[in-house]
């Protein structure tokens, strides 16, 4: 009854949701897990960093007291060969001699010793790899060691590479008493590596120390001492020299390879150096590395579970939807029996409940609607049957009308030419004389009589037309020939009444295709008619031009012209203006029979005036042909 | 697809994904290693002299084991002890081998592999201890940037002078010394004139009586030659000969009645009176890491060369009745070893 759409399946709103669904809950649980596992590295991390720096400080600071308790002890020995010898003179020398010696195997730090007398001489050198020198020495008043030494007690030199290898630095201690000589010790700072090794931390890390300008004394990479590489340029170490802090234990930098670094320092007092304890930032962040992949995998665990549950949910919550919206589908195609089966009483339920209620007074609506709907269409049917009825009759009626106007033509004209001929051959006198009198009737007689012909024949032409039974026969024809024609009909008449005549055609609107028979009865109809209306010394100007794809042919005259009321009028069967009937001529049904003629070429015909003005009728041939 | 179809695939897709993360959370924190063989690294130790063994050498094996280098497992060490005759040619066979680097001990053999590698496009590493100098005998541009494909350890520099200070504190009696010099050793050339200065120098200048020898058969002549008396004592003077001769001089001197003295303990502990040089077990330690630095990637030309001057001083009690000398009580406790 109401088929004829197909029921369409739904385009997949369920999948659409359960990716809402998806995406919410997923961004939720993922946001979640991230923060937290983002906050907890974060702690972890700087936890990390702050446990890490302090074992670096702590270790730093070992190694400084360390190197600063070798540094006393070797000031100790020093001191105690800075003792005045027993003996005098060379015998004194002798002595000192022998004492650097038991010193020099006693501390193998020591890898040189000399005496400076009071006058800065150098009086003993004592060596192991040079032989022993005594008296005779070099003057060495002018140097700092012995300079600083004799005004401070005690000197440390600056660190030096000797013989561009191993770092090694000059301590001088004064004699106390009256000789105030001092006693020079060459140190091999060699000695500072394994001191300084022992604070590394973890299993990258590791210790170096530089002195105050940045040379490295130390370092795990022998190389960059043996280079006599110099530090000053690390941020750390630039830092550490010139900031005023002894120590610091929150710092990073970077190692000479540009690798991130945790470090910690430590200053050694007397010495003016530096111990930092290093360790790559990467193992800093090694041990997080569990906790990032522990992150991660419980994102990915967590992600796979939300997924899992945001489908299984959305497919609860989609399912009873998905039934509403096939049975809607079903009942939109017509299946008004369609109802909805959700099991659920929640909100879907009652909204299912609701739509089946729906349905119901929409099914009962429908049917009520549909027999009403027979009724009327029944009703309808029968209208139309009569009026198809009543159509017929009215066209055989206008059929018959036709008919009879074509057969009452031919028979009224019959007789009248009988009338026409008779009173022609009474007027020509061909049967004898005739009196003034009947003259001037048989003029009346045939002028009424001519009347009565032309009348007929527009009957006749016009009733051909509405019949359907004129044939135009079409062919290219010269305009101004037509309009020529026209004129030279009229222009007796015109120039008995006292009327100019005017033609312009111009040579672009000369050839038009139609019936030349036909259009020459227009042309003849409107020539006349304007003649006819137009007071002496008035004036009719017939033009022919082409525009828009027309040609348009126009008769003007300076008659008493149109009410505008009239204009359409006049184009009817049998009306004419007042003028036309004041007149007594014409028929009034020439404007109807052009009107018809023109329209079967296509064209239009129309009248501009106004009253008192003139009357100006146009009419149109399409280019084209018929 | 049908509804019901999509809808089971669903359920399947979701009961997947749960035992999926069950599983992800299960394995939460376990941790897989996986350990890659490496290929065994080959390294070629050469030292010219077959009577004796370098003390470096068992140093630099000991600490290339604390560096992670375990022979057998992924270091090959190939030992060779040569005669002199045998340096070039077994050096030449290291380079043929393709050796990761060659370790070379004293003087000749570090010439023999630095010849050997000579105008190499890709010359084998070679690690040199304790040579003489390795500036002043070419072997490094610098000791800071060596420059080539040598580098190494070398220890105290010519201590000759020091040895006949020590000479004469040990042996008061010492006046004449029949010093033995190979005029053929480069380094003769250079040692003698510090040597003469230092017996001029001494408080109680020495006289010198200076032969040459060139091989064993010159020293047993010269020996042979010396009346009672002549000399008091023999002194090895060349490097060539330390290296090559000191056993056969300690059992030409003994025989002779007279000290020698010696540049290492080890042949103090054969008979020499004492020995006064470099303590070659740092250094070998020290080379150990050249060794370890270059298996590992880094070039020579990289690593500066590190002097190890440590000294010490050996002296033989033994030696010193038999020969009826008395070290004097200052000199006993100055000596680092004393083999009695």
């Amino acid at each position: 009854m109401m088929g004829g759409r197909s029921v369409e399946a739904p385009a997949r709103p369920h999948r659409r949701l359960i990716w809402k669904y998806v995406v919410v809950v997923v961004t939720l649980v993922a946001a979640a897990i991230v923060s937290v596992g983002l906050t907890e590295l974060y702690f972890s991390y700087q936890d990390s960093k702050r446990a890490l720096t302090q074992v670096e400080r702590d270790k730093a600071s070992s190694a400084a007291t360390s190197i600063e308790q070798l540094t006393q002890k070797l000031l100790l020995e020093l001191e105690s060969v800075a003792q005045p010898p027993t003996e005098q003179g060379a015998a004194g020398l002798k002595e000192r001699n022998d004492d650097f010696h038991r010193l020099l195997d006693r501390d193998e730090l020591i890898s040189q010793l000399s005496y400076l007398d009071a006058s800065g001489k150098e009086q003993v050198r004592t060596s192991p790899l040079e032989l022993d020198r005594i008296g005779q020495g070099p003057d060495l008043s002018r140097s700092a060691k012995f300079i600083r030494a004799r005004a401070e007690h005690q000197y440390f030199g600056r660190v030096y590479f000797q013989r561009g290898s191993r770092p090694h630095m000059t301590i001088s201690v004064a004699e106390r008493g009256a000789g105030r000589g001092v006693v020079v010790a060459v140190i091999d700072l060699s000695f500072v590596t394994d001191v300084i090794a022992r604070a590394r931390v973890g299993t990258t890390g590791y210790a170096y120390a530089v002195d105050s300008r940045g040379f490295v004394i130390t370092h795990p990479i022998t190389n960059l001492v043996l280079q006599h590489t110099n530090f000053a340029k690390l941020p750390q170490v630039r830092a550490a020299l010139h900031g005023s802090v002894k120590a610091s234990a929150d710092s990073s930098g970077h190692d000479q390879n540009g690798t991130k670094v945790l470090s910690a320092y430590e200053t050694i007092e007397p010495l003016d150096w530096r111990v930092f304890v290093e360790e790559p930032l990467s193992e800093v962040l090694a041990p997080l590395k569990a906790a990032i992949w522990r992150t991660a995998l419980l994102l990915v665990a967590f992600l796979t579970l939300a997924i899992a549950t945001s489908v299984l949910l959305a497919r609860r919550l989609v399912r009873p939807i998905e039934s509403i919206q096939t049975a809607a589908a079903k009942i939109g195609s017509g299946s008004l029996n369609q109802r909805i089966e959700v099991p659920s009483n929640d909100e879907l339920g009652a909204l299912a409940e609701e739509f089946n209620r729906m349905a119901a007074q929409l099914e009962e609506s429908y049917s009520s609607l549909e027999q009403k709907v027979q009724e009327r269409t029944q009703e309808l049917a029968t209208a139309l049957s009569d009026l198809d009825e009543k159509s017929r009759e009215l066209e055989a009626a206008s059929r018959h009308k036709s008919e009879f106007l074509a057969n009452m033509s031919h028979e009224l004209r019959t007789p009248l030419n009988a009338i026409l001929g008779f009173s022609q051959v009474l007027r020509e006198r061909l049967f004898g004389d005739v009196n003034e009198k009947q003259a001037e009737y048989l003029d009346d007689i045939l002028t009424s009589a001519h009347h009565l012909l032309a009348l007929i024949n527009d009957i006749l032409d016009l009733s051909k037309v509405e019949a359907g039974q004129v044939e135009l026969e079409v062919a290219p024809f010269s305009l101004r020939e037509a309009l020529e024609g026209g004129l030279v009909m009229v222009r007796e008449r015109a120039t008995s009444d006292g009327v100019q005549v005017a033609l312009t055609a111009l040579p672009d609107a000369d050839v038009v295709t139609g019936d030349e028979r036909r259009i020459r009865q227009v042309i003849f109809n409107l020539l006349s008619n304007a003649v006819k209306f137009t007071p002496a010394g008035g004036a009719v100007d017939v033009s022919a031009a082409r525009a828009n794809g027309e040609v348009r042919v126009s008769v003007a005259d300076t008659g008493p012209g149109i009410a505008a009321a009239d204009h359409e009028r006049i184009f009817e069967e049998f009306q004419q203006t007042e003028a036309g009937v004041e007149q007594r001529e014409g028929t009034g049904l020439g404007l109807a029979l052009s009107k018809r003629l023109v329209e079967l070429h296509g064209g239009r015909i129309w009248v501009d005036s106004e009253l008192g003005h003139g009357s100006t009728f146009v009419f149109t041939l399409p280019t084209g042909g018929v | 697809m049908s509804i019901v179809t999509w809808s089971f695939r669903a359920s399947r897709l979701a009961i997947g994904a749960i035992i999926l993360s069950a599983a992800l959370l299960t394995g939460c924190g376990s941790n897989a290693k996986s350990s890659a063989g490496q290929p065994i690294k080959r390294v070629g130790l050469m030292h010219v002299g077959t009577d004796h063994v370098p003390p470096s050498l068992e140093t630099l094996e000991a600490r290339l084991k604390e560096l992670g280098w375990t022979q057998g497992q992924n270091i090959n060490l190939i030992w060779r002890n040569l005669e002199p005759g045998q340096a070039a040619g077994q050096a030449r066979a290291f380079v043929r081998q393709r050796v990761d680097a060659i370790v070379a001990f004293e003087d000749q053999s570090i010439y023999a592999a630095q010849d050997a590698t000579a105008g190499m496009k890709d010359p084998v590493p070679i690690v040199f201890l304790h040579p003489s100098d390795p500036v002043r005998d070419g072997l490094v541009k610098s000791l800071d940037h060596p420059g080539g494909n040598l580098t190494g350890v070398f220890g105290p520099r010519d201590v000759v002078a020091k040895q006949l200070e020590l000479y004469e504190l040990l042996v008061p009696r010492l006046h004449r010394v029949l010093t033995l010099v190979d005029p053929k050793d480069p380094a003769t050339k250079r040692l003698l004139p510090q040597y003469r200065a230092a017996a001029a120098q001494l408080p109680r200048p020495l006289q010198l009586d200076i032969r040459n020898a060139s091989s064993a058969k010159d020293l047993k002549s010269i020996f042979r030659s010396l009346h009672p008396g002549e000399v008091d004592g023999a002194f090895l003077l060349s490097n060539v000969l330390a290296l090559n001769f000191t056993s056969l001089t300690i059992r030409l001197a003994q025989r002779a009645h007279l000290p020698v003295q010696a540049r290492r303990k080890e042949w103090v502990q054969k008979g020499a009176l004492f020995s006064y040089g470099a303590d070659l077990g740092p250094i070998g330690r020290a080379g150990a890491r050249y060794v370890d630095s270059i298996l590992r990637g880094t070039p020579p030309a990289d690593l500066s060369v590190e002097e190890v001057p440590t000294v010490e001083l050996a002296i033989n009690l033994k030696t010193a009745a038999k020969l009826g000398i008395k070290f004097p009580q200052d000199m006993i406790i100055r000596a680092d070893k004393v083999y009695r």
